[in-house]
């Protein structure tokens, strides 16, 4: 059975039951139903290999992913994706297979969509069995919430298909 | 005697290719083998506790979230002790879909492992993406593989992520043999494609070593064991899943959070493919059996290095098994049997990818859970785990640290031990001191 593949692809990667880690699918559910129909959205994905199926044929691509690096937690990185992540994303995963590694894999199989933003929020504590963000990471989400969105309406723009403001 | 003392330690700050999050620490004093921990930290504790106070009927869908790869596994270790403990038992075509989402699962993780993981190490790449390279058809098989496998959970789950559409007593909603008959035409690519694999992973070059483990699976009289069968093993273990606490013992350690198993009076045991194709290779479906005796495996194997092997046979055997039970399917008039909150204790046990899966749960009048206890595999495997790389060191200790580092990571990587939803970090120490 095949899904067909979406024009513009929203994931997010993580698990809820890990304290921040779980930011990615916060924001992905927040937005899934205020997304046109041309717009994929897949919440929970600990698997990010599955992220290369789903991104197969996809205009615009964007991956929300919970990183660790030096910076203040709550800080959220953009990145235009056009080689291999920065070391930020490549050190710290929850997922056997990294997104910046899936990414790489992409890269070398040729199965990359045309375009692809990677969104990284700073975690401030990935402690096992924990439901919820942290305080300072929960304050991130709406603004990561309105990027995407201004992400995927700029990408739709050219079609005038609204992205609702729920 | 003056004393000198010298250390070398080389520390990698993660295990490539092995789930999740852990660490190894290795003491070699005056050219021996010290201690060997092998620590990891999991997450089914954590669950323990969230559990209680919950409502029984809720346990699928928060176990499922343990492990990405194996939420099937957690579903049905769960409905199946929850049905024990409120006395339903659940036969017919509900019970053939739960043996069909669990092929799903298996073909997804077994692929997962086989190609992305374990297959560079025979090849001598240092990951999938440095293999893609030079191999590119291979990789891609193997993507496909899995995405099949994920097919399956996603038409019989609700959705590939999360399923969400196992509950106790069978399923919210059954799918109609239309359906399921739209998988078809690609896992009859698959089993063709999983004959391919065998064939792949035979011809690898894999060390001859045979271990003394004691393999333990579930057995069942008719089939290759996922979800039913009695619990036993090559050195005459024979009980059921509710006899599993008056004959496993688990072990508090201290270095980590984890509990490590043991058969009482007998120690390490080993659980997962090797243990469940030693034990069941009868039950094998034709296919999966002929290819095994072609890839050169016997009716046992015990050789860590050939777990390639055997998972790629269990594979072929899911992709046989499901399209039989397509190819047999009625849709039921009901998706589940009704279940009423009762009072009890309930055992279940089923085989993961990765081994056996167990739970307990205990409840009150209300359903409400009391305690539950989630012993997952790779608790099952550590003491093993570490008695194989205890092995290896000794074998190896002439091996500069980065190369024995390297060995001791395939080593841990032929258990394909799952410590996933945690981080990817695994902190491996070697430290050697001379006097």
């Amino acid at each position: 059975m095949t899904t067909p593949a979406p024009r513009v692809l929203v994931a997010g990667v993580g698990n809820v039951y890990r304290g921040d880690d779980g930011v990615g699918p916060v924001v992905a559910a927040r937005l899934g139903p205020t997304l046109p129909s041309t717009v994929r959205t897949l919440e929970g994905i600990q698997d990010p290999l599955l992220v290369i199926e789903a991104w197969d044929g996809a205009e615009l691509a964007v991956v929300i992913d919970a990183v660790v690096s030096t910076e203040r937690p709550g800080t959220v990185h953009v990145l235009e994706v056009a080689g291999p992540l920065p070391a930020m994303f490549r050190r710290l995963s929850s997922h056997l297979f990294s997104v910046a590694q899936v990414i790489e894999l992409g890269h070398v199989l040729g199965r990359m969509p045309a375009r692809l933003v990677v969104i990284g929020v700073e975690a401030a504590d990935m402690g096992q069995g924990r439901v919820g963000l942290s305080p300072v990471v929960e304050a991130a989400v709406d603004d990561v919430v309105a990027r995407v969105r201004v992400l995927v309406a700029d990408h739709l723009g050219a079609t005038r298909e609204g992205v609702g403001n729920a | 005697m003056t004393r000198k003392k010298e250390i070398r330690r080389i520390d990698v700050d993660y295990l490539a290719r092995v789930e999740g999050e852990g660490s190894l620490r290795v003491k070699v004093v005056d050219g021996a083998v010290g201690d060997v921990e092998f620590g990891i930290f999991e997450p089914p504790r954590f669950f323990e506790a969230f559990m209680r106070g919950r409502m029984f009927t809720e346990a699928p869908d928060i176990t499922a979230r343990i492990c990405g790869i194996c939420p099937i596994a957690y579903q049905m270790s769960s409905v199946h002790a929850m049905e024990a403990a409120v006395g339903v038992t659940v036969g017919g075509q509900l019970r053939a879909l739960r043996r069909l989402i669990y092929c799903g699962e298996w073909i997804e993780s077994h692929a997962l492992h086989v190609y992305m993981l374990h297959a560079p190490d025979f090849l001598g790449y240092q990951s999938a993406i440095h293999m893609a390279a030079d191999h590119r058809d291979i990789v891609e098989r193997g993507l496909r593989l899995k995405k099949a496998g994920n097919s399956i959970v996603g038409v019989l789950g609700g959705r590939e992520i999360h399923p969400v559409n196992v509950r106790v007593g069978g399923f919210y909603r059954v799918p109609t043999k239309t359906e399921l008959l739209t998988l078809v035409d690609e896992l009859e690519w698959g089993r063709d494609a999983a004959s391919a694999t065998v064939r792949w992973v035979a011809q690898l070059p894999t060390p001859k070593i045979e271990m003394d483990f004691e393999l333990v699976s579930l057995s069942h009289p008719g089939e290759y064991p996922f979800n039913e069968g009695r619990l036993v093993s090559n050195k005459g273990l024979d009980i059921s899943a509710a006899e599993w606490n008056d004959v496993f013992a688990e072990e508090h350690v201290a270095r980590s959070n984890a509990l490590h198993s043991r058969i009482k009076g007998r120690g390490a045991y080993h659980v997962g493919p090797l243990a469940r194709y030693s034990l069941n290779f009868d039950k094998l479906r034709p296919l999966a059996q002929g290819a095994a005796l072609e890839a050169g495996l016997g009716p046992t194997c015990s050789n860590p290095f050939q777990s390639i092997v055997v998972r790629s046979v269990e594979i072929l055997h899911a992709f046989e098994e499901a399209l039989a039970i397509i190819d047999g399917y009625e849709r039921p008039e009901a998706a589940y049997v009704p279940v009423t909150p009762a009072a009890g204790v309930g055992h279940g046990a089923s085989e993961a990818p990765r081994g056996l899966l167990y739970h307990r749960y205990r409840l009150d009048d209300d359903g409400r859970i009391l305690d539950a206890q989630i012993v997952p595999p790779t608790s099952q495997n550590q003491l093993t785990i570490e008695s194989d790389l205890r092995a290896v060191l000794e074998a190896n200790l002439d091996l500069p640290d980065a190369e024995l580092g390297w060995r001791l990571e395939q080593t841990i990587r032929n258990y394909d031990p799952c410590i996933s939803c945690a981080t990817h970090f695994l902190d491996l120490r070697i430290e050697r001191s001379t006097s």
